[in-house]
């Protein structure tokens, strides 16, 4: 009986080993250099960089946060890194042109934009099949989905529109149209409120996602740019919903948005081209992606002050943090 | 008998319509070009190399139309575009007499200048003309017309950007060759011209000439051209290419050649890797990918997608609510170039960067950073409005 209680408290404790390696590194996908630069986020080092397919961009964590799955938009394929042996150790073959993508709730499958070929595919993770591919407008690219996985949304950057794509029949729904070039979608975590980055209009669409109608739409101008010259992208809400940290592309700032008021309290200035940002765990820190600087800004948000900025590879899309639980 | 009876009625309810009147929920675009162009001609070399490798520029169109096909489903609206071939340009103001009598009012038009300065000729109204290869500035000056609009650039916005890029490198001596034709006269004044409004210096103006005749050799020969008193840079005016394709490495002094030449001044590149080009560029290739896309290819692209994004953004098919829209400052093209674009009231040029590049690369986008302008950065590149000389009269 001793024995049995032994060697299942053994298998316990081996099984917990497999969970998330909470590494505390940083991994930035690099466009042009086709490779994951790895960033140790004490130290703040680079330690590392991990080669991938042509042209990876966006990333996400599986379930258990041991594995990294990179959209590489000139090979065709999500490459699967191995976090711990920071290495590629599979891939599963998409449409042309992967660009951003989604887990399903359950992780069973991704939704991915393929630009080149103005569709959302559905992937079956497990066997590595393409389910489904629904029509969109031309140049997908942002893709949601919610929650209770339900429903996806995706943006079609040409048609200037979101999609709201039934998960379950796979179909669209219905079509809202937004600003000029929408990139990104993000909602408030009690899921009423959609915000889109419409990239080329210089502005943020807020939608009511039970009527699907445009309710505000927020514009930004830091200091010394004009309109013209601000592009948001990228965008975070906070876990409370009080806050976005929106960047503003060519406008080299990040801008931070009151959510209740949909006021613009600051403007941080970064690198060149601010795309993408990511929280750290307890969100006091806010990293972002210069893709036109090749290097990542790490901003102070408590002070709202940026800490540092480290070289990466060139083109850098995206930052994923591995923090630590 | 009674058959024959119902015939009858029956042809006399059933409207026939001879003239295939489109429908009335649709926005419909002509595009027309002429058989023949001699523009697009390959200009066959001694050696069978093609000098102006370009397709007609109707694949740029069907680009666009392939961009708007999904969005007007939605809608619940047709679009269609429609390409007539003509003989020349008597025929294309009588193709667009007989299409607006049913219900077009866009056309798309692959002409030179001799057919825009005759559209003030014809009384039209409430139809939007098009000129997608036409960079001719008369057109965008005493030649305007209220109803046509330009999406290739003018010549003289082309040499404004290259200006722009010789202060910006601080080369200022400008040695000028200028060909035997028309349009190297007219090429060679707007750089004068930019040259002038940018404050830079051509020590010496040289007429070539494309020949062999050792008796010519001071007009012929590339040393000697390139010999006298010092420059920075070769301005070269040569719309034919035939000479220029051997200047280059050729010239006296080690010195770079811009213009016709070298470093030019594109509408569009096939190598343009910022702002989502690639995505364009890739689109284009599958249309047509036995060739690249070409300037004539954007604005034609630019054109199409003017009529039906404001079709759609004004949630309009009446052809004036439409013009109105685009006329509007509600209006901004994503035309992969950056910013948005939008038309220029007082000339209707669609304002738009130049792209600096070699054969294979973009050097530099224009207008340059540091070159400022009251209202609009990218009206530094071209006429600007207080000494526009273009007034619509027939508005």
């Amino acid at each position: 009986m001793l024995n049995k209680i032994i060697c299942i408290l053994i298998f316990i404790t081996l099984c917990s080993g497999l969970n998330a390696k909470n590494t505390g590194l940083i991994f930035v996908s690099n466009e042009k250099t086709h490779d994951l630069t790895v960033i140790d986020s004490e130290t703040l080092e680079v330690i590392n960089s991990i080669p991938t397919s042509k042209r990876p961009r966006d990333m996400h964590f599986n379930q258990d946060r041991t594995l990294i799955y990179v959209a590489c938009g000139d090979n065709d394929v999500i490459d699967i890194v191995d976090i711990e042996k920071q290495e590629v150790i599979g891939s599963l073959d998409t449409g042309p042109s992967p660009e951003a993508f989604m887990f399903s709730p359950d992780y069973n499958y991704i939704y991915v934009s393929n630009e080149e070929d103005s569709t959302l595919g559905v992937l079956d993770v497990n066997d590595n099949i393409i389910v489904e591919t629904i029509p969109t407008g031309a140049e997908p690219e942002g893709v949601l989905a919610t929650k209770s996985g339900k429903i996806v949304y995706v943006t079609s950057e040409v048609a200037d529109m979101v999609h709201v794509v039934d998960a379950e029949g796979l179909f669209v729904t219905e079509n809202i149209f937004v600003g000029t070039r929408p990139r990104r979608l993000a909602m408030t975590p009690d899921e009423k409120e959609l915000w889109v980055s419409a990239e080329l209009s210089g502005e943020m669409y807020i939608i009511d996602t039970s009527t699907y109608e445009v309710t505000d739409i927020i514009n930004f101008l830091p200091p010394g740019f004009r309109p013209e010259d601000v592009t948001p992208v990228g965008f975070r809400i906070n876990k409370e919903g009080t806050k976005a940290y929106v960047g503003l592309g060519r406008a080299n700032h990040v801008g931070i948005v009151d959510v209740k008021s949909r006021e613009v309290e600051d403007y941080i200035l970064v690198g060149s081209r601010a795309w993408e940002v990511e929280f750290s765990k307890d969100e006091n820190t806010l990293y972002v992606a210069n893709g036109l600087s090749d290097d990542i800004s790490i901003i102070n948000l408590e002070n709202n002050e940026v800490v540092k900025s480290i070289a990466v590879g060139r083109v850098p899309y995206k930052v994923l943090i591995d923090y630590i639980e | 008998m009674k058959f024959k009876i119902i015939y009858l009625i029956l042809i006399l309810i059933i409207p026939i319509n001879f003239g295939f009147t489109k429908d009335l929920e649709s926005v419909n675009i002509a595009y027309i070009e002429i058989e023949n162009d001699s523009r697009y001609d390959p200009d066959v070399a001694y050696t069978r190399i093609q000098l102006k490798p370009t397709g007609r520029p109707f694949a740029g169109a069907l680009v666009a139309y392939g961009e708007s096909e999904k969005l007007f489903d939605i809608l619940g609206k047709e679009i269609e575009i429609s390409r007539f071939v003509v003989k020349d340009n008597e025929e294309i103001l009588n193709k667009i007499k007989e299409l607006v009598s049913q219900n077009t009012h866009f056309f798309i038009i692959d002409a030179d200048s001799s057919f825009f300065k005759k559209i003030p000729e014809f009384d039209l109204k409430n139809i939007a003309i098009f000129n997608i290869t036409e960079p001719d500035d008369s057109l965008r000056q005493e030649n305007c017309d209220s109803r046509v609009f330009h999406t290739i650039p003018s010549y003289s916005m082309l040499s404004d950007a290259l200006a722009q890029y010789l202060v910006f490198k601080n080369w200022k001596k400008i040695l000028l060759l200028k060909g035997p034709y028309e349009e190297d006269t007219i090429i060679a004044d707007s750089f004068i011209n930019s040259s002038n409004k940018y404050g830079l210096d051509i020590i010496e103006t040289k007429d070539f000439i494309l020949s062999n005749d050792p008796r010519k050799r001071e007009e012929n020969n590339l040393a000697l051209l390139t010999i006298g008193k010092k420059y920075d840079v070769i301005y070269l005016a040569d719309s034919d290419g035939e000479f220029g394709r051997y200047l280059p490495y050729s010239t006296k002094n080690p010195n770079l050649v811009i213009g016709s030449t070298g470093l030019t001044a594109e509408t569009w590149h096939w190598s343009f890797e910022r702002h989502g080009a690639p995505q364009l560029n890739s689109r284009f290739a599958d249309i047509d990918d036995s060739r690249r896309m070409s300037n004539f290819d954007w604005a034609a692209w630019a054109a199409v997608n003017t009529i039906f994004k404001s079709s759609m953004k004004s949630k309009s098919v009446d052809s004036k609510k439409i013009i109105d829209f685009f006329k509007s400052d509600k209006f901004g093209l994503d035309g992969f170039k950056g910013p948005r674009l939008s038309f220029r009231l007082w000339d209707n040029q669609m304002r738009q960067p130049i792209l600096l590049s070699t054969h294979n690369a973009l050097i530099y986008k224009t207008p340059i950073e540091g070159f400022l302008h009251e209202k609009n950065d990218l009206d530094t590149l071209g006429s600007d409005e207080l000494e526009t000389r273009c007034s619509f009269t027939n508005k």
